[in-house]
């Protein structure tokens, strides 16, 4: 897979993906969109790890704090989404759209990963033996690999 | 359709401390988020120079926790609103 992301005048990056890794990206991030929104999607440990507690202790504190912030960062998780699926097939990224995708790249890996069960000493080669986990371990660790370049590639000043 | 609440009431806030008591962010460890990204989410949100960065990053993966910033709550609910946006798992408290 020919992969390249490289700083762009400005503050963006140029990215060499191939178009089929484009694709999927688009589709994740419209799957990443109709999760986010599933009223039925409470339970999903994805969307736990998508949206955790504020507070490590105190219950009021979470509470208060998705009531004062929860909207706000499921609308920003949104726009992520939204930017990543409209500029999916772009050469170039201007800096908004470069912090987008890696937002909504990065959220995409939580989901995956939080249901890949993934941990520190998680052995990639076994999991890809595994027929029911092969794909999505494979999409995961490409997904690493692009917010990996991009982390490397943006300006965050 | 959105999960948001129909009924919206006035956010809960539950003045327990000093309202000049400072509050404190923590960052936790987690096996998903790259040390590459965590580094760049910091240097982008809080303005840190790279190495500052790095070694609150390195805080996080070695010892499982690292306070990233302080201040009044206020400010602190912004900081973990942010990181979640960028999908770190931060908590605020009261500094004691």
């Amino acid at each position: 897979m020919m992969v390249a992301i490289e700083p762009a005048g400005g503050g963006g990056v140029t990215v060499d993906l191939p178009e089929d890794l484009r694709d999927l990206l688009e589709s994740l991030a419209k799957q990443l969109t109709e999760l986010i929104d599933d009223p039925n999607a409470a339970d999903d440990p994805g969307m736990a790890r998508l949206f955790p507690p504020a507070s490590i202790d105190d219950p009021m504190e979470t509470l208060g704090f998705e009531q004062l912030m929860g909207d706000a960062i499921r609308a920003g998780k949104r726009e992520s989404a939204s930017v990543l699926r409209a500029t999916a097939h772009h050469k170039r990224l201007n800096p908004d759209e470069t912090l987008a995708w890696m937002r909504c790249l990065n959220d995409i890996r939580l989901v995956i990963g939080t249901r890949l069960d993934i941990e520190e000493d998680t052995d990639f080669e076994a999991m890809v033996d595994d027929p029911l986990l092969e794909q999505a371990a494979i999409v995961y660790v490409s997904l690493s690999e692009l917010v990996g370049m991009l982390s490397l590639a943006a300006d965050p000043t | 359709m959105s999960s948001a609440p129909t009924v919206v009431d006035e956010p809960i806030v539950e003045d327990r401390v000093e309202p000049d008591v400072p509050w404190i962010v923590i960052v936790w460890n987690d096996p998903i988020n790259l040390m590459s990204y965590v580094t760049w989410v910091f240097q982008k949100l809080f303005g840190y120079p790279r190495t500052k960065a790095e070694k609150l990053m390195m805080d996080v993966h070695t010892k499982g926790k690292a306070v990233v910033a302080n201040g009044p709550k206020e400010r602190c609910e912004g900081y973990v609103g942010a990181l979640h946006g960028y999908g770190l798992w931060a908590t605020l408290q009261p500094d004691r």
